[in-house]
């Protein structure tokens, strides 16, 4: 987990710190050891590995419902329609690959039998903070009948966008898809993706992956690796929004998108969407990572005084493109 | 046995760069930091043992290892990380440097003897480590006492030897069918082919248990020892035929994908020597190639270890104490100082490239050596 980085400590010390869960003596050692080892013993039987018959490709995953839902990467299921689960006592079962919503990489799929199965409660990544404890489970380099599933423990060292959560908790390729548990073994993450650095190992929070499991949970698959506001597929309203101080105002509607056959105007200030308040255009960007296009989003918005609300249809960013140029 | 080349996937950042960032942010930082401090400092509760046990090993201006008192002025190190270098020392808690001669080595261990003239240092008491359970916090303790690397007991002891697992001798169908596991091909000379399996052959049961895939029949087989002999039931042209093969040990040796040694790579060093150990246990501690011989502790203070090898990204592979007490009751095998290239290959299979490039960086380091000897005396 950690390794000690003289310099760094040195400069430390004098800062104010906000709080992070202090572990003062060796009787609070002791202490979250017991907790991490309940957490091991407790969740390696829900820690499953996934491999792909058609691609071959060998990921991880959680199972998080007695009925046998599993929570991956969206990256590990890519190209599969069935996923071979192997638990980690060699059983093997197959399981149904739900939806994914790239942009997270997250997805779901569902054990064929009935169960019931081992799991783990899923958590949520909000609320995480820089310095709690994470203990990350998975099957590395993929699964290996020789051994359970590695325990790597650590902490949050910092939060990404769209949810995502950096640890320190070591990872490499095959972990992808399983879980990062928080002390009272909720998982609260999903393996994702890594950077040389070895505290800069990467998941998908679970905050995330509620924004989305409605969609995911009905089949449905979107977003790119990464994100892409290129994605011809991307959910659009067929608005152009600048920052301004009044909000966000509409600059230009156009012609064939789902916002010009509802009536918007230039000079029309969007308020909130769904219901969230917006005032930044990457705030509206985040909403519509969890939309697809074909849903109906509810914009409230301000035009001279009045302040009015529509439902609109999202729109493929494609197809407005395509109309556009026409 | 059919061995599955699986693309094993995590992306490394770069298509995902964007969400997160390449880099903490210093506040984050000094967040983590004082509180890796809180935990350094309640680690020294448990470092009693170890710090009296623990040398430095010195090559020339490098640490190379750290080695552990056996007494009677020995230590015990990392063989592969002391046996092609020359001057080895180590410093005596005054800092007083005292020459270091390999005695002897334990080749299947990888481990040296060092003896070192003068050395006072007690014996290690070794601590039996295979009670400790995944999640277990370990630390590996320098000679000033505080832990170099504190992480969890990832993976408990085993054996890293593929020839320790059983082979049965079948090339398997990974067609999931839901029942039995096809045979697609016979290995000439095996425990199949000894009891007569037959290619189409299908094996519904092992020990008594069904079998419904690749996975789980594989998984059966490699957790049984070379030489067991398991009962095995198998469907033949609607027959059910029963057969009681002796397992012979695996020698197949898993490839790695092109993917997985750039993510290991890129995460830093890793032991030239860093697999085939017939009993290991794996830890998350960060820990690089040259803490090699580190003793490694747990929460009671206990000698549970020594460090063995860095092995990627995700591993540090440590050698249980009660394992190393059994080998150390054994006489070493005496070390030759002058072998020859082609011996000193022989000695160090996993050899190779690394080696030549590793005596051409000895080349140049005696040169270089030299001149400062002569820069000294002018």
């Amino acid at each position: 987990m950690m390794k000690i980085l003289v310099p760094f400590l040195v400069l430390s010390v004098a800062v104010m710190l906000p709080a992070a869960p202090k572990v003062g003596s060796l009787g609070d050692l002791r202490k979250l050891q017991t907790q991490v080892q309940k957490v091991v013993h407790e969740k390696t039987a829900a820690t499953v590995s996934l491999v792909s018959p058609t691609v071959g490709a060998s990921g991880s995953g959680v199972i998080v419902s007695g009925d046998g839902l599993i929570l991956t990467a969206a990256h590990v299921i890519e190209g599969s329609r069935e996923i071979t689960v192997i638990f980690p006592d060699g059983r093997q079962e197959k399981a149904r690959v739900l939806g994914a919503n790239f942009t997270r990489d997250a997805a779901m799929a569902k054990l064929i039998g009935p169960g019931p199965w081992p799991f783990a409660e899923i958590g949520d990544s909000a609320s995480l903070k820089v310095g709690d404890f994470v203990v990350a489970m998975g099957h590395p380099k993929g699964y290996d009948p020789t051994r359970r599933p590695p325990v790597r423990f650590g902490r949050v060292m910092t939060k990404g966008n769209l949810d995502f959560v950096t640890t320190d908790c070591t990872l490499i390729g095959g972990d992808s898809g399983g879980p990062l548990f928080d002390l009272e073994g909720r998982v609260v993450g999903i393996h994702s993706h890594i950077a040389p650095d070895r505290r800069v190992n990467n998941h998908a929070g679970l905050s995330g992956f509620k924004e989305s499991w409605e969609n995911m949970l009905a089949g449905k698959t979107w977003g790119v690796l990464g994100g892409d506001r290129r994605d011809p597929n991307r959910p659009v309203l067929g608005l152009n929004l600048r920052k301004t101080e009044r909000g966000l105002m509409v600059d230009e509607v156009p012609r064939g998108g789902p916002a010009f056959a509802a009536g918007f105007l230039p000079g029309d200030v969007v308020t909130s969407i769904n219901g969230e308040m917006v005032t930044e255009v990457e705030k509206l960007s985040e909403i519509f990572v969890d939309l697809l296009p074909g849903e109906d989003v509810k914009i409230k918005f301000n035009r001279k005084d009045l302040e009015l609300s529509k439902t609109v249809k999202l729109a493929r960013l494609g197809d407005i493109y395509r109309n556009q140029r026409r | 046995m059919k061995t599955f080349l699986l693309s094993t996937v995590l992306a490394i950042s770069g298509l995902l760069g964007q969400l997160t960032p390449a880099r903490i942010p210093l506040e984050d930082q000094k967040v983590t930091d004082s509180q890796a401090l809180d935990i350094f400092k309640a680690l020294l509760a448990v470092n009693f043992k170890a710090r009296e046990v623990v040398y430095p090993i010195y090559s020339g201006q490098r640490r190379v290892a750290y080695g552990i008192s056996l007494g009677d002025g020995k230590l015990l190190t990392k063989a592969s990380e002391v046996v092609q270098r020359r001057a080895l020392f180590t410093a005596s808690r005054e800092q007083v440097a005292m020459s270091a001669k390999i005695a002897g080595i334990y080749p299947d261990h990888d481990l040296a003897v060092l003896q070192v003239p003068g050395l006072k240092a007690p014996a290690a008491e070794w601590a039996d480590a295979s009670n400790l359970a995944e999640g277990a916090f370990l630390s590996a303790i320098r000679a000033d006492g505080e832990a170099q690397a504190m992480g969890v007991l990832s993976v408990r002891e085993r054996s890293l030897k593929s020839i320790d697992q059983g082979f049965l001798g079948i090339e398997m169908d990974t067609l999931e069918t839901g029942k039995g596991v096809r045979v697609n091909n016979v290995v000439e000379g095996s425990a199949a082919a000894e009891v007569g399996i037959r290619r189409d052959d299908v094996i519904v049961k092992i020990s008594g248990q069904e079998v419904r895939g690749f996975y789980e029949l594989s998984t059966k087989l490699r957790r049984l020892k070379n030489g067991e002999q398991p009962e095995i039931e198998l469907m033949r042209a609607g027959d059910f035929i029963k057969v009681k093969p002796t397992l012979k040990g695996r020698e197949i040796r898993e490839g790695v994908s092109r993917r997985l040694e750039q993510m290991d790579r890129m995460s830093g060093g890793q032991s030239r020597i860093r697999g085939n150990f017939g009993n290991v246990i794996q830890s998350d501690m960060e820990l690089e190639v040259e803490d090699a011989g580190l003793p490694v502790v747990d929460l009671e203070g206990r000698i549970i270890g020594m460090v063995i090898a860095r092995a990627g990204r995700i591993s540090t592979l440590i050698l249980p104490g009660d394992d190393l007490a059994g080998a150390l009751e054994k006489e070493a095998q005496p070390f030759v100082p002058e072998v020859t290239d082609k011996r000193r290959d022989q000695q160090w299979p996993e050899d190779g490239r690394r080696s030549r490039m590793r005596r051409e960086l000895e080349m140049m380091r005696r040169m270089m050596e030299n001149l400062q000897r002569e820069l000294d005396r002018e």
